[in-house]
């Protein structure tokens, strides 16, 4: 069973970088993005296009890294210059948007024959309770934990971190203080559309995923999310990892095998319930 | 104003009852001058049609236009008995409502002799009970629904899925000679019963007995659990049932977890292509067998001649898939050409239900039709290996009995 959890956690450790993502832009600009995912795909999916024509894998992954910036820059400067104020429903609607957008032209743009999907990292292998892991999966955790603390760092220790929160709560207030609130939501969702490239190339190459199984990762990563209650960074990435080494470990284990896509939603359900138990009773007293 | 509005209502009565009377005379007469053009008629050109998903998720244009092609050498070489064929190809979207549409629309108006070439991600299931009640007959090019090979009137030319599954477990252990073959099945929505079945009963038949038969991977997901299993039970062949891109994801991992060299990895004709090739030499894991449905396009039999001189004069993609698409004219023209009497719907149906076989050097075995209740005709693969220097065809036909 240990080398399931083990064998488990290179999914998780994709699943952990995009909850982390997807929970520093609720936090930053109060929109759940859908399209997290789907917009880390379209970037990867740019670089092993370039790649595929020949164009070196540096500068195709700088290319895909800088596509899915711009593409996610665009949106913010779509909803901070036509949405200042947004209502929930308006973000949840841009959301879902944004995601079809991205798998339509994505679907269209790289179809779903198989790619050559060139490792960013050397192919080096270790061997841990039997398992053999590569680099890139300890390499994608080491990222996952360290963006999980650099966000909460920046977020709590730093002007801009503390500007960016206060733009979430009260854009109208941070604008009449004449902070550029425009400029700040555009860069939290270029730099969350960047890293979430950067996530999946590093484990594109050992799924070797079509476009569209690359962009329903986000929903594991969702469910890491709400974990977090959509709001503690640390919790997000570590429940991205539990889901990974759950859904590895029930692949160990007869009986459970077959239910293991919905075993983590499962106790991520169980786990809300609890969580919520308190305020439940105090609001019935 | 009351009877200013009455009459005006009967003028504009009056006025919609004339047009549609002129219409219908309109209609009349072009549709009398078409009955001289149908395909119960005995002159002017055959009509057939085919309901293919030329767009959508997976499209397979090259299936019914790889039958155009045949029509159009048949057609230059003077028709059917003077006339010519004349193929409607529809597109359905891979949306059921579109494909019901497009059937109903070629049988009753185009009023199609037969239906050919097809493939389609929904057309059998929405059709099936449709061409039972109209007395047509579909040979498809490619099945791939379970639909398909279920029908009374429907008969792929292609093996579909699971006999293409058992082919693979039958070569490695009877032509590989593997003791141990683990099946692996990549789970997809209700479509793993199936598998268990014919793996049960290759069993039976050959004396094999599966070490390990692993169910715990959907189709799409990370494969690393399915590898370790088939590790831990030291099976010497695996056979999976994955798609183009979870084929080579599956042999990475494999790769990854160092036992790529301890077994035989055998998967499905979708991976028998150009770019899964591509992918499996750039990531090291070539050696993968795959089963062709058809005799392997890739290969320079000199049987493929006719069949890629009419695509390329056709324009038309040399795909494996379009080999199913040429196959199904090919054996349409055939029965086309032993019916003495009129050409009719009937007639064409009476002439499959009466055939004896067809041989096509194309597939592995004669293709029959007969008064079965459905049709899997073509159980016969061909296997293919990925080595240095491309696909190569290994050993004779594989027949699932």
């Amino acid at each position: 069973m240990l080398d399931g959890v083990v064998a488990g956690l290179a999914s998780g450790t994709a699943y952990a970088i995009l909850a982390v993502c997807v929970v520093v832009l609720y936090r930053l600009v109060g929109v759940v993005n859908f399209g997290q995912a789907a917009l880390g795909a379209f970037g990867a999916y740019l670089c092993y296009t370039l790649a595929g024509a020949q164009v070196p894998l540096a500068l195709a992954a700088l290319a895909g890294l800088l596509a899915s910036g711009l593409i996610a820059g665009l949106v913010g400067w779509v909803l901070a210059r036509w949405f200042a104020t947004p209502t929930t429903t308006e973000r949840a609607v841009v959301s879902v948007v944004f995601l079809i957008v991205l798998l339509t032209a994505g679907v269209r743009l790289f179809g779903d024959t198989p790619r050559v999907m060139p490792s960013l990292l050397p192919e080096e292998v270790f061997t841990i309770a039997g398992v053999r892991v590569s680099l890139t999966t300890v390499v994608a955790l080491a990222l996952a934990i360290g963006i999980a603390a650099g966000v909460s760092l920046i977020m709590r220790h730093t002007h801009i971190g503390i500007r960016l929160q206060a733009l979430s709560e009260r854009p109208m207030t941070v604008q009449l203080l004449r902070v550029n609130s425009r400029a700040l939501s555009i860069g939290a969702w270029a730099g969350t559309g960047m890293i979430s490239t950067l996530a999946l190339l590093l484990v594109a190459p050992a799924r070797n995923q079509t476009f569209e199984s690359m962009s329903f990762l986000v929903i594991p990563a969702l469910a890491a999310a709400l974990l977090g209650g959509f709001s503690n960074i640390w919790v997000a990435a570590g429940g991205g990892l539990a889901i990974g080494a759950i859904e590895g470990a029930a692949a160990r284990i007869d009986g459970l095998a077959n239910y293991r896509g919905a075993l983590p939603f499962l106790l991520i359900a169980i786990a809300l319930i609890w969580m919520r138990r308190r305020k439940v009773w105090d609001d019935a007293r | 104003m009351n009877s200013k509005f009455k009459r005006s209502t009967v003028a504009l009565s009056l006025a919609i009852v004339a047009g549609v009377v002129l219409a219908g005379c309109a209609a009349d007469g072009s549709g009398s001058g078409a009955s001289d053009g149908d395909g119960n008629g005995k002159v002017g050109p055959i009509m057939v049609g085919s309901v293919s998903s030329i767009t959508g998720p997976a499209p397979f244009p090259e299936v019914p236009g790889a039958a155009q092609a045949v029509f159009d050498r048949v057609n230059a070489e003077g028709g059917i008995n003077g006339r010519q064929i004349k193929l409607v190809s529809v597109d359905d979207g891979a949306d059921p409502a579109q494909a019901a549409q497009a059937a109903r629309r070629l049988v009753q108006e185009d009023k199609v002799v037969a239906m050919v070439g097809a493939a389609s991600l929904v057309e059998c299931s929405a059709n099936a009970a449709f061409y039972e009640k109209s007395d047509i007959v579909s040979i498809a090019g490619i099945g791939v629904e379970p639909a398909c090979f279920t029908a009374k009137n429907i008969a792929p030319v292609n093996n579909g899925t699971v006999p293409g599954y058992a082919s693979l477990l039958y070569f490695a252990s009877e032509t590989l000679g593997h003791d141990k073959v683990c099946p692996v099945i990549l789970n997809s929505a209700g479509l793993t019963d199936p598998y268990l079945e014919v793996i049960k009963r290759w069993e039976d038949e050959t004396g094999s007995k599966a070490p390990h038969v692993d169910t715990s991977v959907a189709l799409g997901d990370d494969p690393t659990p399915a590898i370790l299993a088939v590790r831990d039970a030291g099976c010497d062949a695996v056979v999976f049932n994955a798609n183009e891109p979870a084929a080579v994801a599956f042999m990475n991992t494999a790769k990854l977890q160092g036992v790529l060299d301890s077994a035989d990895w055998l998967t499905l004709t979708s991976a028998y292509s150009e770019t899964a090739y591509d992918a499996l030499k750039a990531q090291g894991t070539l050696g993968m067998y795959a089963n062709s449905e058809f005799l392997p396009f890739m290969s320079d039999d000199p049987a493929l001649d006719g069949w890629r001189e009419a695509l390329t004069a056709a324009n038309v993609p040399r795909t494996s898939l379009s080999i199913g698409g040429y196959v199904s004219a090919e054996i349409l023209v055939d029965v086309l050409r032993s019916i003495d009497g009129e050409i009719t719907n009937e007639s064409v149906l009476a002439a499959f239900r009466d055939l004896d076989e067809i041989e096509n050097p194309l597939i592995g075995m004669p293709f029959t039709f007969g008064d079965a209740t459905s049709h899997n005709p073509n159980r016969a693969s061909r296997m293919v290996q990925a080595t240095a220097n491309g696909w190569e065809t290994v050993g004779d036909w594989v027949i699932v009995p």
